[in-house]
Formats: C-alpha cells, sequence, structure tokens
C-alpha cells in the first residue's frame, strides 16, 4: 500500500529528541552534515556514526525504520558502491576478469555508503521526531532575517506547510481511486511501459481535479478567517529554546569540532 | 450462484508500525446469493474495510474469504475475475471519473473485462439504464455535470459490469432527497431484475428499514448483530449502545406504544406504521 512508505513521516512520540525546539533540530542536523562530510578516516567517522546512534537510542525511533526508509535510494548506493569499489587506485588485493579489488577501494565504498546512510538517516531522524508544522515553523523562524531583504519567508513557509499537510491526504486520495478503478478491472502491474503509463491516466485525472478542488476550498476557508499573510500575525504555540535546546547544540558543535580535530590527526 | 463466505476474517492495518490498526477482529458471514444486505454501524466500526475484502482489494490478515466455496486469493487470474463478479461502488464515487464522455467512462469497466465493442455497448446502455443516466447524456463530460447525475454516472460504470454481487458504500450519502428516493428505487430494480446479490453500506436506519431483507450491524469490527430488520430493530437499547439509532417508524411507534395505543412491536417502516394505525380504525384512547 502507498500509505506504508515511511519518506518523511512523523512518528509521534513524547521523547527529549521529540521535544527539542524544532529550531535546534534544524540547527544540529546542519551541523550533523558538516561533521559528516568532515570525517574520512575511521576515528571520524566512528564518532558521527555514534552520534546519530546516540540520538536514534533516546528517540525511541525502530533502527528498521531508518533502514526502511533508505529503499527508495538502494540504487543509488549500490551504484555509489560499485563505482567506488572497482574504480580506486591502490594496493590490488584480487583480480578478476578486467575487474580489481583495492584495499583504498573496499575502505572508500565502506566509507561512502556509510556516509550516504548517516546523511539521510539523520534527515529521517528529523521529519520522525518532528511535526511538519513544527518543522516549517522553525524554518520560518530560522529564515526570518532574510525578510529583511524582502525574502517571502512567511508565504514561502506557509506553502510548504500546506503541501506538507496535504501529502497524506492526497496519498490517501490516490490509494481510494486506485482501489475504485481496480474494482472496475483497472490493471496498473502488468504490461509494458507505454501500457503503464497510460493506465495511470484513470488515477491521475480525478487525482488533479480533487486536488484543484480541495486547494480551492481551502483557500476559501482560509478566507474567512480572514487570512492576509504573516505581517502581525501571532502563534498559538511559540518556540521556546530550553536549556536542553542549548546543551543539544553545543554537544553537537563539540560533535563537529571533535571531527575536525580527528581528521587534522589523520584518524 | 454467487454465494460469499468470510471465514473469521482478520485486517489490521499499518502493522507493524506505531500506526497499527484492528480494523476487522474475525468476521465471520454468509452471503447467500440473491440477498438485499444492509451494512450498518457508525464511523469506523470496518464496514468500509469489510466490503473492500469482498472483491479482494484489500487482503485478509487472517481467514479467508470464499466466492462459491472458493477462495478469492487462489490466484491472480481468479481475483481479477472476481473484481468483475463483485461490483464496489465506493463512497462518493463521483470523484473517481475520469474519461472525457460519460459513454467512455461508463465503459471503463465493461472495456477491461475485455468484451467486444459491441457487448460494450450494450453493457454500457444496460448500466445506464439501471443507475438512471439518460442516454443523452453519453457525449457531455461527466465532470461538467451535477453531483447526482456524477454519482449515477459512477454507479452505472459498475453495474455496467453485471456483476453477481452489487456492494455499494453509502450511496446516498450527500444526495437531495428526490436523488435519494430515485438511487433507492433504481438499486431496488436492480436486485428484482438480476437476482442478484446486494450489499448497501449505510448508516441510516431508515434505509437500512425500508430496503433491505437483512441487517448486519458492526461494531468495533466485529458483527455485533445479524438478523432480519424486525429482530434488529426490536432491539434499540443494543442500537444506541453502538452509536446507532432505530428508524423514525419504529421510534414513533414506541412513543404511541408507551402512551396507551396497542402496536405491536416489530415496526420499522412508515408505511407499516400507517396500516396498523388505519386498521385500527379510531379505537382505543385517541
Amino acid at each position: 500500500m502507498l500509505k506504508d512508505i515511511t519518506l518523511g513521516q512523523y512518528f509521534p512520540g513524547d521523547t527529549p529528541v521529540h521535544r527539542l525546539d524544532p529550531r535546534t533540530k534544524l540547527v544540529c542536523v546542519i551541523l550533523y552534515f558538516i561533521a559528516l562530510f568532515t570525517a574520512n578516516g575511521p576515528c571520524s567517522v566512528g564518532l558521527v556514526f555514534l552520534t546519530l546512534a546516540f540520538a536514534v537510542g533516546i528517540s525511541r525511533i525502530r533502527p528498521g525504520a531508518l533502514v526502511k526508509g533508505m529503499k527508495p535510494l538502494l540504487f543509488i548506493v549500490i551504484f555509489t558502491a560499485i563505482l567506488n569499489l572497482f574504480f580506486t587506485e591502490g594496493e590490488v588485493l584480487f583480480r578478476w576478469w578486467i575487474f580489481r579489488v583495492t584495499d583504498q577501494g573496499v575502505y572508500r565504498t565502506v566509507l561512502m555508503v556509510l556516509r550516504i546512510f548517516l546523511l539521510v538517516s539523520s534527515t529521517f531522524l528529523l521529519t520522525y521526531t518532528t511535526s511538519p508544522l513544527q518543522l516549517t515553523d522553525g524554518m520560518e523562524r530560522l529564515l526570518a532575517p532574510l525578510k529583511k531583504v524582502r525574502f517571502p519567508v512567511h508565504e514561502l513557509s506557509m506553502m510548504m506547510s500546506i503541501a506538507l499537510r496535504f501529502i497524506p491526504t492526497l496519498i490517501e486520495e490516490t490509494d481510494k481511486i486506485m482501489s475504485a478503478q481496480k474494482a472496475r478491472g483497472a490493471d496498473f502491474d502488468t504490461g509494458g511501459l507505454a501500457k503503464r503509463a497510460k493506465a495511470l491516466l484513470p488515477i491521475l485525472v480525478p487525482l488533479f481535479v480533487s486536488a484543484f478542488r480541495r486547494a480551492d476550498e481551502l483557500a476559501t476557508a482560509m478566507e474567512c478567517r480572514c487570512y492576509h499573510g504573516g505581517e502581525g500575525r501571532t502563534r498559538m504555540k511559540t518556540l521556546k529554546m530550553g536549556v536542553g535546546d542549548y546543551l543539544t547544540l553545543l554537544l553537537y558543535c563539540l560533535v563537529v569540532a571533535g571531527a575536525i580535530v580527528l581528521v587534522r590527526l589523520g584518524l | 450462484m454467487a454465494d460469499i463466505r468470510l471465514e473469521s476474517l482478520r485486517h489490521v492495518y499499518s502493522r507493524g508500525t506505531p500506526f497499527e490498526k484492528t480494523a476487522l477482529d474475525d468476521v465471520s458471514l454468509d452471503i447467500p446469493s440473491g440477498q438485499y444486505v444492509a451494512i450498518l454501524g457508525h464511523t469506523g466500526s470496518g464496514k468500509s474495510t469489510l466490503i473492500q475484502h469482498l472483491n479482494g482489494l484489500l487482503a485478509p490478515t487472517s481467514g479467508r474469504v470464499l466466492f462459491d466455496g472458493e477462495d478469492i486469493h487462489r490466484s491472480k487470474e481468479a481475483l481479477r475475475d472476481i473484481r468483475f463478479r463483485v461490483g464496489l461502488v465506493f463512497q462518493y464515487p463521483e470523484y473517481q471519473l475520469f474519461e472525457e464522455t460519460v459513454y467512455r467512462d461508463i465503459a471503463f469497466g465493461p472495456k477491461n473485462m475485455g468484451l467486444s465493442e459491441s457487448e460494450i455497448d450494450e453493457h454500457v446502455r444496460l448500466g445506464a439504464r439501471f443507475a438512471g443516466v439518460d442516454e443523452s447524456l453519453f457525449s457531455l463530460s461527466p465532470l461538467e455535470l451535477s453531483g447526482g447525475q456524477k454519482r449515477r454516472i459512477a454507479i452505472a460504470g459498475v453495474m455496467a459490469m453485471e456483476p453477481d454481487v452489487l456492494v455499494l458504500d453509502e450511496p446516498i450519502a450527500g444526495l437531495d432527497p428526490a436523488g435519494c428516493r430515485a438511487l433507492l428505487k433504481n438499486i431496488k430494480e436492480y436486485h428484482r431484475s438480476t437476482h442478484g446479490t446486494v450489499i448497501l453500506v449505510t448508516h441510516d436506519m431508515d434505509v437500512a428499514a425500508s430496503e433491505a431483507q437483512r441487517l448486519v450491524v458492526m461494531n468495533k469490527g466485529a458483527v455485533a448483530l445479524d438478523g432480519t430488520p424486525a429482530e434488529i430493530f426490536s432491539r434499540p437499547t443494543e442500537l444506541r449502545s453502538m452509536g446507532l439509532d432505530i428508524p423514525d417508524a419504529t421510534a414513533l411507534a414506541q412513543a404511541l406504544r408507551e402512551r396507551g395505543v396497542e402496536i405491536p412491536e416489530s415496526i420499522y417502516t412508515p408505511r407499516f406504521l400507517a396500516g396498523v394505525l388505519l386498521s385500527r380504525n379510531g379505537e382505543g384512547p385517541c
């Protein structure tokens, strides 16, 4: 079922990770990326790996959910792995036909695959533990300085929260329309590419019709409640940074510093 | 023959995630060919999940769905065949119309059955007649028509497959009273002339009372009550505890009884109540 895809889904919970301010989490993910891309030795990569493992442990997100989220990226991972495994110079470990595997190749492959995994998992951890609404709220606040140069921060974040809000709705709708057309004998799973593309028509047409209808209804509903943009708008839940937030930020800064030091030392 | 048998059906949504939810729990049901059954239950009682098992859109987590004694999930071909034999009309079916013309939309099902052009034409006209779609609409775009007309076209699209079993999920929700009456009449007519099974999902007690031969009441994913309208509506307290109600006629009869008018218990349609009251002909404390 479409419903079961995990990309960007929020798992409600009440752990310290869930309770963190979304701004903290966003900044931490950026810091984590910096540490991740700085790290290139066993010790530094180990450090970033442990950092994420620690965060995942606290968040009580099952590691299985993170691995499952990697599925759509399987192709890229395999592609990177092959490229690194066979085309890296170094001391040859063994040869087979035109392929040769070097020690550097194996090392780089493990590093790259781990890097991709950590990169994706850390963003997943963010979306798994932060509701879309909090996330856009946090982004709006973080980007607020850009308002000075007339960048439409509020509009952008409103658009984003609406888009995010409608993803599950549209998935559900797609599911429903698919079921309805299947009930009339539509076949989405067999036939060549052209036939399959054509089979999508009975789904796409009703989906677009309903998406436009929903957009229209939402616009009316927003106007009825006097929405007129971000100016002077207050929030029901104002974001507030706590001690935990500052400590977390400090911790991530230390991780970045640690990674840099380890790399400098060549570890 | 088109006997449906459900054997201890269980369905769990989003298994293994925090959103896990048991929608059906050990449902066993026999629906013999030719019956007009209404499935009742409040929102979230598992009605919609149940009917999606009847044509194999959902596969049971455990348990079996048998059609004429054979498991519908035994092979892919069997499953596809079942989709044509058990016609399922979803809630708000008007949102699934997609073709350029009404005719082509109704023809979608028959075309998928692999029929010839002339057979398709025959099926489309038949479906349209049963659903009350006038042939003058055939060349119009379904998206331009009114809500009620769209609903009829969508129902015609399922009826055009001439299924042995017609399943309708809340077909009258959101229709005006006239459209409602007409549609129910069309469905009854379909039932009478094809001798097919009709399974109507609704939470309108009056509709269930006046249309169906048998009522199945769902509650919390299980079958709570199963019987004739007279049997079911003689248990108002149980129905109310499940978030349902008794038909207006039954409630009126009950109120009259409490005020000392002698009326039999099993009244559930206005017509029957009127008959009983008229036959009393002025006697009693009126």
